[in-house]
């Protein structure tokens, strides 16, 4: 585990998503202290980008996406979305996809279309075109008179899309919003937001999402820890700082693995890890070493969860239990 | 997601978003409203509990339970049936404020609040649009109650109709508006049964719908007198027994105006509850 300041992109977000010490809690309850869930969040995010927030549950991710939307209102710090700051000016320029399907599922796919667009105050002519261009993206067309309720997960999801779509966000923030889909319906998902994004160039896509493969397809990653970001760059210049491979030695209390072998050891929550170079003689004797050992270990290239470990000593697959979002309970 | 290479259009032609002005909140309110009466249109049980409730209660305690109760002189020849059919009208009222609150909650639940929350539109006509529409569905339902009227003897003018009606609305508004406003804050809809049992009941029963407050002890019929909901009932009850209460009818308004007026400044207060 290392770092006391998170390592930073150098992105300038030239009237994109500027984001200034931003912090919040959740009041107390019942006598109980309020609970700190952001500290000081600084993020710039230029135009055009796809942006992943990778973390575990309780990390902050969902308690940041509805300050950026202004649902909830910040205990400090500015946030400013092309240039505008004021929640009244932010919104018309927002869009939201949550955990959650925004719809309603006793009206039909069109009824939820036409009233998202009468929302975002769309004239009727051009709602009517823009809904039937987003069914049709969304290979929707042939359900657009059926309730909500009848449809399946994966395609209430696409219709989903296609509703905060429908008024062209400049900034979309999508909040997990694969969870409970299957792998198809994700990844027809993820297809439908990569579509829509390479139509629309300027538009800054904001993902939080604690799934690896979902982070790994997007420009930058941040990665999120108790509320603080503590790390944040292209996935592949975050895997990278870690070395071209890395052996991991699995769920071992004692020090065997640092005293097998000398290479760059680090705690971490299921064991030890260590990059390791390209001689291939090194590579074979670690193996050998650890083998005869009887350790489990596995040699492969790091991934974002050793990255995030890397950073915080924690798992990435474990829940953080130290800050629970009220939002998701 | 990844390797795009775009260009930045918004950046560059601003004019590609949407312009906050082109969000009408009337609008707004407009598409709340519609959604609620197609909401009630397509779940025919709030329609059969709405109205068969109020039907039974009429029934069994207007004509089944008539010989059972004392009315007070002031009656003078009115039957007790015709005295319970206004107070089954704000019973009505009161019901589909329930039902219409309740819906919040389920909106929350279901993600469709924060849909509609995440938008340009006010808080306030969201607040209106919620209150209006149920409203709108509670008056329906009441009014229908209306047509039981000839059915004992009470002779309706057109300008009674129409002052009964008005106060219908008043109390559809209140109740709704009060509904909404509990709502709002209440998370779960079992929470909402404790308000609904804590505050919607015994407003009701102390509205002189059922009873006639003029054999109250003087500390209940104070507490009648200075419940809102009894100037509703009132207010519908005075042109079916052929004596309108303007009053009652103002005091009706009032409350409904500031009923709608606590429900707008709820839902527009900021909170750091997650919705």
């Amino acid at each position: 585990m290392t770092t006391t300041q998170p390592q930073r992109a150098t992105e300038t977000a030239t009237a994109g998503l500027v984001i200034r010490g931003l912090s919040f809690s959740y009041p107390g309850r019942r006598r109980r202290a309020a609970r700190q869930v952001l500290h000081e969040i600084d993020l710039d995010i230029a135009p055009g980008r796809t942006v992943a927030i990778l973390g575990p549950n309780g990390s902050g991710k969902s308690t940041l996406i509805k300050l950026i939307c202004s649902i909830l209102p910040p205990d400090a710090g500015s946030i400013s979305v092309f240039g505008a700051s004021r929640p009244a000016d932010i919104r018309p320029m927002v869009s939201v996809v949550f955990q959650s399907d925004g719809l309603d599922p006793h009206l039909t796919v069109y009824e939820n279309l036409r009233d998202q667009a009468c929302l975002y105050g769309i004239p009727r002519r051009e709602a009517q075109s823009r809904i039937t261009k987003q069914l049709e993206e969304a290979g929707l067309t042939d359900r657009r008179r059926d309730l909500v309720k009848t449809l399946s997960r994966g395609l209430a999801r696409r219709v989903d899309l296609a509703r905060a779509m429908l008024h062209r966000p400049k900034l979309l923030l999508l909040d997990e919003p694969t969870v409970g889909l299957d792998p198809m319906a994700r990844e027809a998902f993820l297809q439908m937001v990569e579509s829509e994004q390479q139509a629309e160039g300027g538009r800054i896509v904001l993902l939080s999402t604690h799934l690896i493969d979902e982070a790994d397809r997007c420009d930058r990653v941040v990665l999120m820890h108790q509320g603080r970001i503590v790390a944040d760059g292209p996935p592949t210049t975050l895997r990278e700082e870690l070395g071209d491979r890395r052996v991991t030695v699995l769920n071992t209390d004692t020090q065997s693995a640092p005293s097998l072998c000398d290479l760059a050891w680090e705690r971490t929550a299921g064991g030890w890890s260590a990059p390791l170079d390209h001689d291939s003689d090194r590579v074979a004797a670690v193996v050998s070493q650890l083998a005869n050992s009887g350790l489990a270990f596995t040699i492969a290239p790091p991934t974002l969860a050793d990255v995030f470990e890397h950073h915080t000593g924690a798992q990435l697959d474990l829940d953080t239990d130290v800050i629970q979002e009220q939002a998701s309970e | 997601m990844s390797t795009l290479s775009p260009q930045p259009s918004f950046a560059t032609n601003p004019a590609a978003g949407v312009d906050r002005s082109l969000t009408s909140p009337w609008v707004v309110t407009g598409v709340i409203v519609r959604r609620e009466l197609i909401l009630f249109v397509r779940q025919p049980a709030r329609v059969a509990a709405a109205i068969g409730t109020p039907c039974l209660l009429w029934l069994f305690m207007g004509s089944g339970f008539a010989q059972s109760f004392r009315p007070p002189e002031q009656l003078g020849d009115a039957s007790y049936a015709s005295y319970l059919l206004p107070g089954m009208m704000t019973l009505v009222a009161v019901f589909a404020a329930i039902f219409s609150s309740i819906s919040i909650i389920q909106d929350r639940q279901d993600g469709w609040l924060q849909s509609v929350l995440v938008s340009p539109a006010p808080r306030w006509s969201i607040a209106l649009g919620k209150t209006l529409g149920g409203a709108i569905v509670a008056w329906a339902q009441a009014a229908l109650l209306l047509a039981a009227a000839p059915l004992l003897d009470i002779h309706l003018t057109f300008w009674a109709a129409i002052l009964a009606l008005l106060g219908v609305a008043a109390t559809c508004i209140a109740m709704t508006a009060v509904g909404v406003a509990f709502a709002w804050r209440t998370e779960t809809t079992a929470a909402f049964h404790a308000v609904m049992n804590l505050v919607f009941m015994p407003a009701w029963l102390l509205s002189g719908a059922l009873f006639p407050p003029q054999g109250a002890s003087a500390w209940l019929g104070l507490v009648v007198r200075l419940n809102p909901l009894s100037w509703c009932t009132q207010a519908i009850r005075g042109p079916l027994l052929g004596e309108p209460s303007f009053t009652a009818l103002a005091g009706s308004f009032i409350f409904a105006g500031a009923a709608l007026a606590c429900a707008t400044w709820i839902v527009s207060a900021p909170t750091k509850r997650s919705t």
